[in-house]
C-alpha cells in the first residue's frame, strides 16, 4: 500500500536574506519606487516519489541539496508550489530533539506540552507520562523545571517522548546520539524496534554505511532534483564516488597557522560561511593570548549561544596530574575539556604545539570515526587528550593551542562550517635532564632517540 | 463487535486545536506565575498604582467633570487603565508569538493561529479572574442590579475580539517586518492617549471628537464606565459600536492572517 506519493513536486522559496525584512526600509523603497518583489529560489524541482508501507528510505545529498526541505514537504509543513503530495497515516518528526521544550516549566508539564505539539491528545499524554519518565530515567525529577536538567537529560527526555508517539511514518533527520553509553543502547533498541515493526521510515544521514545497512532504497538529491533513486547500495556508492560531496573534504584546515595569508583567508570566509569561535566579530589575532595562563583555566568568555565551548586545556604527566613542566625524556598528555551544546553532524578537534617563534611542531587532529560513532560530537561535556611520546621535544618553552571544526544543520538547510582556532593557550617547559646535549648541534627542532652506526 | 483502535488515535482538527490551545495557555500562565503566590492578582498592581498616581495628580482638577466626586474619577481611571493594560499586554504577547515559535513550526505541523490565539486567551483568562471580578463588584455597588453584570459582558466580549484581531494582524506582520515592535509601541501609545483613560471625555475639543471615535477601544471603555461607574445601561450606539468594531477588527485580523499565512514558512 502506498503511504507517501509525490507527483512532480516543485517548491520555490523566498530567500531569507531580503531587505524587505524591515518595515522602515520597505516603506522607504516603495516611496522611492525601488521596491522589488522578493526573489524566490527553486529548492525542489520536479520530484516524483512513491513510498510503500513499511519501506525504509534513505535520503542523501550535499549540503543545501534540499533534503530537509523534502522532509518538510512530506510532513506538509511546507506546501509545494506545484505538484501534489499525498500522505496516509500519522507522521512523527524526530528532528532536533528538545525544540518544543519550555525551560521554565516542570518536566511533567513539558511531557504533555511536547506530546500535544507532536500530535497526541492531552489525555493520552497524561496516561503515558509514567512510561516516558521511566524510559528517560527521570522519575525522580518529574517536578523539576527543564532548565535545571543537564543537556544530556534534556536529549533523553526529547527522545523518550518523540519515540513514544508510535507513528505510522517516522522521519529521522540525522541519527541520534544522546546521553551516555547505556542510554544510547536503549535508544538504539527502540529504533531497531521501529525498524522491525514495519513502520515506514524516512531517514537523512551522512553516515553512508548506516544507510547502506539499514535502508532498502536511497534517494540522492542534487540541487533540488532527484539525481538517482534506487537500491541503497548502488545509490550510496554512486553518491560517494562523486568526490565533492564527502563532507569532511569540504572542511579545509589552514595548513600553516603562522602564515598571515591563511589567517586572512579564514576571516574573509567568515562573512558567508565560516564562523570563528568563540566570537565571530573578533579578528583572529585578538584570540592569540600573549601571556598564557599556566593551568589553562577558563580562557575565553562564554559566548551567548555557544555551540562548542572549550573550557580547559591541560598538560598532564604519566600519573594524570596536571603539570606545567615536563622532564625531558618523560612522555606526557596534552588535552582539552569542552562542552557541546547543540547537536552537531561532525566535530573534529585538533591541538597544536608551537615553539617560541610560533612554528608548529605538532598538530594532531582527532580521527573521524570518533564523530561517526557520536563520541566526540554528542551533547555534553567531553575530555579529549593525546599522548606525546618522549624523548621528542628538546628542552625549552612550548605553547599549546586548540583548533576545531564542526558542522551543524541549520534551520536554513544550509550546513555551515564553523571553525575556531586559538593560539598560545597554555605554555609549558620541557626541562633539561642529564648531559645529553653534546648529542646535538642545537639547530634542530626535535630530539628523538637516534642511534649512530659505524662500519 | 469490531472496534478499530487505530482510528481512535487520529484526533479531529477541532479537538487537536483545543488541546493545543489548552496546553499553550497553561504553559503561558505557569511560566508567568511560577513562584509568585499572588499569581494573576499581580496584574492588578499596575492599574491600581497608576490609578493612585493619576488621582493624586489629576483627581481634584478633573473631579468637577465627575459630579465633584473623586471616587468617581478613581473608578473611571481604573476602568480605563484595566482595559488599556489588558489590550497592551495581550497584543504585545501575541505579536511575537508566531516568530517566537518559528523553530517549532519548522519541525512540526501545527495550526499557526494557535500561537497568537493562546497569547490572547492566556491574558483573557487572567483578565477574567482578576480584573473582571473587581469590575463586577463595582457594578453591583453602583447599580444594585445583578442584570447589569450581563450587560458588562458585552463590552468585555468586544474587547476580547479587538485584542484577538490585533493579535492576528500584528503577529502576521511581524513575520515580514521585524522592526514592527518599534512602530507598534508608538501605535499603542497613540491609542492609549486617545482613549479617555485619565482625562474626562468632555475636555476634548469638539472638532477632535470624531477622531476619538476611530479608536476601537473608545466605545468599549465608555460603555464599561457607564455600566460600572455611572450605574446606567449604556446607550445602544455605544454597545453596538463596540461589538461592531470588535467584529470588524477580528475579521480583518483573521482574514489577513489566513491570507498571508502561506508565506510565513519562508521567513521563519
Amino acid at each position: 500500500m502506498e503511504v507517501i506519493r509525490l507527483d512532480n513536486v516543485s517548491l520555490a522559496r523566498r530567500t531569507q536574506e531580503e531587505f524587505s525584512y524591515d518595515l522602515k526600509k520597505t516603506l522607504l523603497s516603495i516611496l522611492e519606487g525601488k521596491y522589488r518583489k522578493p526573489v524566490k529560489r527553486q529548492v525542489l524541482n520536479q520530484i516524483n516519489l512513491v513510498v510503500t508501507e513499511g519501506e525504509k528510505v534513505g535520503i542523501v545529498g550535499a549540503n543545501g541539496s534540499g533534503k530537509s526541505t523534502l522532509l518538510k514537504v512530506i510532513c506538509s509543513i511546507l506546501k509545494p508550489t506545484t505538484g501534489q503530495v499525498r500522505v496516509r497515516g500519522k507522521i512523527a518528526p524526530l528532528i532536533e530533539l528538545g525544540a518544543g521544550f519550555d525551560p521554565e516549566i516542570s518536566i511533567l508539564d513539558n511531557i504533555i506540552l511536547y506530546g500535544v505539539l507532536l500530535g497526541c491528545s492531552e489525555r493520552e499524554m497524561r496516561r503515558r507520562t509514567p512510561e516516558i519518565l521511566d524510559f528517560a530515567e527521570l522519575e525522580d525529577y518529574a517536578t523539576v523545571p527543564v532548565k535545571a536538567l543537564s543537556s544530556g537529560m534534556v536529549a533523553r527526555l526529547g527522545f523518550a517522548i518523540a519515540t513514544d508517539v508510535q507513528p505510522d511514518i517516522l522521519i529521522l533527520d540525522e541519527v541520534l546520539s544522546v546521553g551516555d553509553e547505556s542510554f544510547r543502547n536503549k535508544c538504539k533498541r527502540r529504533i531497531d524496534r521501529f525498524w522491525q515493526a514495519n513502520a515506514t521510515i524516512l531517514l537523512v544521514s551522512h553516515d553512508l554505511h548506516f544507510l547502506q545497512a539499514s535502508c532498502e532504497r536511497v534517494i540522492w538529491l542534487d540541487q533540488g532534483k532527484v539525481r538517482m533513486i534506487g537500491d541503497a547500495i548502488d545509490v550510496v556508492q554512486a553518491y560517494a564516488e562523486s568526490a565533492r560531496v564527502i563532507p569532511d573534504d569540504e572542511l579545509e584546515l589552514p595548513s600553516d597557522l603562522n602564515n598571515p595569508a591563511s589567517e586572512e583567508a579564514i576571516e574573509e570566509n567568515s562573512d558567508e560561511a565560516i564562523e570563528i569561535f568563540p566570537d565571530a566579530e573578533l579578528p583572529i589575532e585578538e584570540i592569540l593570548i600573549e601571556e598564557p595562563v599556566p593551568t589553562g583555566e577558563l580562557f575565553i568568555e562564554i559566548p551567548e549561544t555557544p555551540i562548542v565551548w572549550a573550557t580547559h586545556i591541560f598538560i598532564a604527566n604519566q600519573e594524570n596530574k596536571v603539570v606545567d613542566t615536563v622532564n625531558f625524556g618523560d612522555s606526557f598528555y596534552i588535552g582539552l575539556e569542552y562542552e557541546v551544546f547543540q547537536a552537531l553532524q561532525s566535530l573534529q578537534i585538533g591541538l597544536y604545539l608551537t615553539d617560541d617563534s610560533d612554528k608548529i611542531l605538532l598538530e594532531p587532529a582527532s580521527v573521524n570515526w570518533l564523530a561517526t560513532i557520536g563520541q566526540i560530537n554528542s551533547i555534553g561535556k567531553h575530555k579529549i587528550y593525546i599522548n606525546i611520546p618522549a624523548p621528542l621535544l628538546k628542552p625549552g618553552t612550548y605553547y599549546i593551542g586548540g583548533i576545531g571544526l564542526h558542522e551543524k544543520d541549520k534551520e536554513t538547510q544550509v550546513i555551515r562550517t564553523h571553525q575556531w582556532l586559538i593560539k598560545r593557550l597554555l605554555s609549558f617547559v620541557v626541562t633539561q635532564a642529564g648531559s645529553y646535549i653534546d648529542e646535538w648541534f642545537g639547530q634542530e627542532v626535535v630530539h628523538p632517540i637516534l642511534e649512530w652506526h659505524i662500519e | 463487535m469490531a472496534v478499530s483502535f487505530s482510528r481512535q488515535r487520529t484526533l479531529s482538527e477541532a479537538q487537536r486545536y483545543g488541546d493545543l490551545l489548552r496546553v499553550l495557555v497553561r504553559r503561558n500562565l505557569k511560566v508567568r506565575y511560577r513562584g509568585s503566590f499572588l499569581g494573576a492578582y499581580w496584574s492588578l498592581l499596575n492599574p491600581l498604582i497608576m490609578t493612585g498616581v493619576y488621582t493624586m495628580i489629576f483627581g481634584s482638577v478633573f473631579a468637577t467633570h465627575y459630579d465633584n466626586s473623586i471616587l468617581k474619577y478613581v473608578l473611571a481611571a481604573f476602568t480605563g487603565l484595566v482595559v488599556i493594560n489588558f489590550f497592551t499586554a495581550a497584543t504585545n504577547q501575541a505579536l511575537v508569538s508566531v516568530v517566537g515559535n518559528g523553530a517549532l513550526l519548522n519541525k512540526v505541523l501545527l495550526p499557526v493561529s494557535v500561537f497568537p490565539m493562546s497569547a490572547i486567551a492566556a491574558n483573557g483568562f487572567q483578565f477574567v479572574i482578576s480584573s473582571l471580578p473587581l469590575l463586577a463588584v463595582v457594578t453591583l455597588l453602583s447599580s444594585h442590579n445583578p442584570l447589569f453584570l450581563l450587560a458588562l459582558l458585552i463590552p468585555v466580549t468586544a474587547l476580547l475580539m479587538v485584542c484577538a484581531g490585533f493579535g492576528f494582524l500584528t503577529s502576521a506582520l511581524y513575520v515580514f517586518f521585524r522592526d514592527l515592535p518599534y512602530f507598534y509601541e508608538l501605535f499603542v501609545f497613540v491609542l492609549w492617549i486617545s482613549s479617555p483613560v485619565f482625562y474626562p471625555e468632555d475636555i476634548v475639543p469638539n472638532e477632535l471628537k470624531p477622531f476619538l471615535a476611530l479608536n476601537p477601544l473608545f466605545p468599549i471603555i465608555a460603555s464599561i464606565r457607564q455600566i460600572a461607574v455611572v450605574g446606567v445601561l449604556p446607550s445602544w450606539h455605544l454597545l453596538v459600536g463596540s461589538l461592531l468594531s470588535g467584529m470588524i477588527i477580528l475579521g480583518l485580523g483573521w482574514g489577513c492572517f489566513q491570507w498571508w499565512r502561506s508565506q510565513f514558512m519562508d521567513l521563519l
